[in-house]
């Protein structure tokens, strides 16, 4: 009663409290609504209004609440209703997607939606235009906006076998993925996008390479046989491996828009690298067996660039087939070289295979391999070389060629094989067998059977004539014992005489040369003595020959 | 017929007990020692403030999700009426009419029934004073059973609790709906039904 008396009773403080709590829950769920958005996707499975949540990190951020056609156009628009506060982060970069199970090479994802059924996906943009209406990704995003690292681009002329998702290892530690890939608006080149996570991009310089690890590696190349693998992974999805050149430390920075070359494989990102390369044409007359795409051009041992593609042969005049080999070179890594002007057109490109041409620079088809036959095209300088005219054949500057190495064996031996065809091989035969049958006539002919038995019997007479000798031998040899006996003690004498005849001369000398007195009678003597010895030298031969003559006498 | 007051004897609210007042002071119940008023002091006042509490949290009671489930990591929020339309629309209508009066119906009559019943007893009207009297025992006694729907909460989020696979929890929505039930039951016993008989010279 005095509560009442004085005013307000304590217990309006309830409903005051119940009130403010009631309009704060009723704010809280029905007035406070967060934004509406829509969605479009292609089609809506696995989508169901009222049910489907969006998620951002699996936290729970809105659910679907509408799902319809879209107006214009093919697909379906959802609507969902997303919690408060998420206003900030709808803008144009952010991105929707539908969680599904997934089985991909690389691994699985998404096992939870197997009970739960899909939801969508959320990555929320970081700054842009705000945004209601968004397109969802057909695939859910490789890279999301809480990760940080960075996006390198790289071309290559295919694929490979990677896809998205493609491991990217630094040093066989995988430190991104492929997270794109496009052809390049001339359809000439894959441009493939990859994520290097922090803090390995900071590794990645200017001068860094890249090669494909893709699956197993087998190649046959002019340097033989290589076998490569990465890992098992990179064996089922491909993969891409990196490397500085410089100590990691030193990295700088790569500019906006660099983009790397993708090699073929370790050992090509190693070589050194070919830049800029232009079209050039080689023609060749002979067999390009074992020469493929991607084959080496090299300047004695350098390579400057590779061989782009082999056109059909074609007929140039009879007998005459000429192949075209069209090659991408880099002008800057030859000599003759060089200015910007390269680049302007070819007709420039013309001027400057004209220069080289005239230095006597030749492209030739070398054998790089003799085990697997792959071929290079090696250019190099040939002073001797004949002068030719430099063209243009399709556009393309042509650099002039001659025959390969081997090719000139073989073309040597296939001149000397020629001169062998213009022999009468057949004259030569037959001379052969006329003279043989002329010898065959001779061997039978009666006349020289009987020289021949007449010979035979002259034979025998000398063997008779021969066994008397035998034995008269004896008789003559004593003699001739005898008669040599006289002879070396007539030598001998003859040689006493000689010593005091060279005493007498050594004197004669000294009295010839003391003076000429005696000169003309000691020359006369001489001579005389010259005279005697040449007697004794005719009796010795005489002797020698017929030593007969001791017995019977000089006749 | 003479009222209680006017003879002297007060009715003890809590036992019943007839007592004679006493000439000064405050008189309590021999019996069970409650104090005894002839009418309860500011019983309209209060009973008004206890029902404009009671209909601020009936809105949310019924608007805002009373269960939460998650069942292999779908999650899902019920208010009462969606748990209604579910029953119905699963065909199983008894079962959705029991928790449609208990919850809905049963609560909005009570808070219909004291509005009415303050407002005659403040308007001095003299009819139907037997019938309200009824209508004010109908609703003190049927203030209890509307926690049903409260105990079916409280009983699932105890049984069902499988962690990630399945699990039951009560929402914002079962708080309000319990604080409006407890907070009509608290009006329901805070009005003085001997009120109704006041005004006798009219």
């Amino acid at each position: 009663m005095h509560a009442a008396r004085r005013g307000i009773s304590p217990i309006w403080v309830v409903p005051i409290a119940a009130l403010i709590a009631s309009a704060w829950l009723v704010y809280q769920a029905v007035i406070r609504h967060g934004p509406t958005i829509l969605i479009h996707f292609e089609n809506a499975e696995g989508i169901e209004a009222g049910k489907t949540r969006l998620k951002y990190l699996s936290v729970d951020l809105g659910k679907v609440t509408r799902i319809h056609f879209a107006a214009t156009g093919t697909g379906v628009e959802v609507e969902a209703e997303l919690a408060p506060g998420t206003e900030s982060r709808l803008t144009e970069t952010t991105r929707f997607w539908v969680v599904r199970p997934r089985l991909e090479a690389t691994g699985v994802s998404g096992l939870g939606t197997l009970f739960s059924g899909a939801f969508i996906g959320m990555d929320p943009g970081e700054g842009g235009k705000a945004r209601r209406k968004f397109r969802a990704l057909e695939d859910p995003p490789r890279i999301l906006s809480h990760q940080s690292g960075s996006i390198f681009s790289l071309w290559s002329p295919d694929l490979h076998s990677l896809s998205i998702g493609s491991p990217v290892y630094f040093r066989r530690i995988q430190v991104g993925s492929v997270v794109g890939y496009e052809l390049s608006e001339d359809h000439t080149q894959v441009l493939i996008e990859i994520f290097v996570e922090s803090p390995h991009d900071t590794f990645v310089d200017p001068g860094s390479r890249f090669w494909s690890v893709s699956g197993l590696q087998v190649e046959a190349s002019a340097q033989g046989i290589q076998v490569d693998l990465e890992s098992l992974v990179s064996l089922a999805t491909g993969g891409i491996a990196f490397d500085v050149p410089e100590s990691p430390g030193s990295a700088r920075p790569v500019p906006e828009g660099h983009l790397f070359p993708l090699h073929r494989n370790r050992r090509q990102s190693e070589q050194q690298a070919v830049v800029g390369t232009y079209p050039f044409l080689i023609h060749f007359n002979e067999s390009v067996r074992g020469l493929n795409r991607d084959a080496a051009v090299e300047f004695r041992g350098l390579q400057v660039g590779t061989v782009r593609e082999i056109l059909p042969a074609r007929s140039i005049g009879p007998g005459e087939v000429r192949i075209g080999v069209l090659i991408g070179l880099d002008p800057g890594l030859l000599p003759y070289s060089t200015d910007s002007e390269l680049t302007i057109g070819w007709e420039r490109r013309l001027e400057w295979v004209g220069r080289l041409a005239a230095s006597g620079a030749r492209a030739q088809l070398k054998t790089g391999n003799l085990l697997t036959g792959q071929k290079y095209v090696d250019i190099d300088v040939y002073p001797n070389a004949a002068p030719v005219e430099v063209v243009a054949d399709m556009g393309y500057p042509v650099i002039p060629s001659i025959s390969g190495s081997l090719q000139g064996i073989t073309d040597s031996v296939a001149s000397i094989l020629s001169r062998l065809e213009s022999v009468d091989i057949a004259a030569i035969g037959r001379n052969i067998n006329a003279a043989a049958r002329g010898a065959s006539e001779l061997a039978n002919d009666a006349g020289l059977r009987e020289t021949l038995a007449h010979l035979n019997a002259s034979s025998r007479q000398l063997d008779t004539l021969l066994a008397t000798v035998n034995g008269r031998a004896g008789p003559v040899l004593d003699n001739a014992t005898r008669a040599s006996a006289d002879l070396s003690i007539l030598v001998r004498d003859a040689s006493a005489a000689m010593r005091q005849m060279e005493a007498t001369l050594q004197s004669l000398e000294a009295s010839t040369s003391a003076d000429g007195r005696m000169g003309n009678e000691v020359m006369k003597a001489m001579r005389e003595l010259s005279a005697a010895a040449r007697a004794i030298r005719a009796m010795a031969e005489y002797l020698e020959r017929h030593p007969e003559a001791l017995i019977s006498g000089k006749k | 017929m003479p009222q209680a007051m006017e003879i002297g004897l007060l009715g003890c609210q809590l036992c019943g007990k007839v007592c004679r007042k006493p000439a000064t002071g405050v008189a309590h119940c021999p019996r069970c020692g409650t104090q005894l008023y002839a009418r309860e002091p500011a019983s309209v006042a209060r009973t008004w403030a206890l029902l404009i509490a009671a209909i601020a949290m009936y809105i949310p009671a019924n608007l805002l999700p009373v269960m939460r489930t998650s069942y292999l990591g779908d999650d899902s929020a019920d208010t009462i009426i969606s748990g209604v339309v579910y029953f119905l629309l699963d065909g199983d209508w008894p079962l959705a009419l029991i928790i449609f009066t208990a919850s809905v119906l049963v609560p909005l009559l009570k808070i219909l029934a004291l509005i009415c019943l303050l407002v005659s007893v403040q308007s001095g009207s003299v009819r139907l004073r037997r019938e309200r009297t009824a209508l004010y025992r109908a609703t003190e006694l049927t203030g209890r059973w509307s926690m049903v729907d409260v105990f079916v909460i409280a009983l699932l989020t105890a049984l069902v609790q499988s962690g990630a696979f399945a699990s039951v929890r009560p929402d914002i929505g079962a708080l309000a709906f319990c604080a409006m039930v407890i907070l009509t039951m608290l009006a329901a016993m805070s009005f003085d039904p001997r009120l109704i008989w006041d005004n006798r010279a009219r």
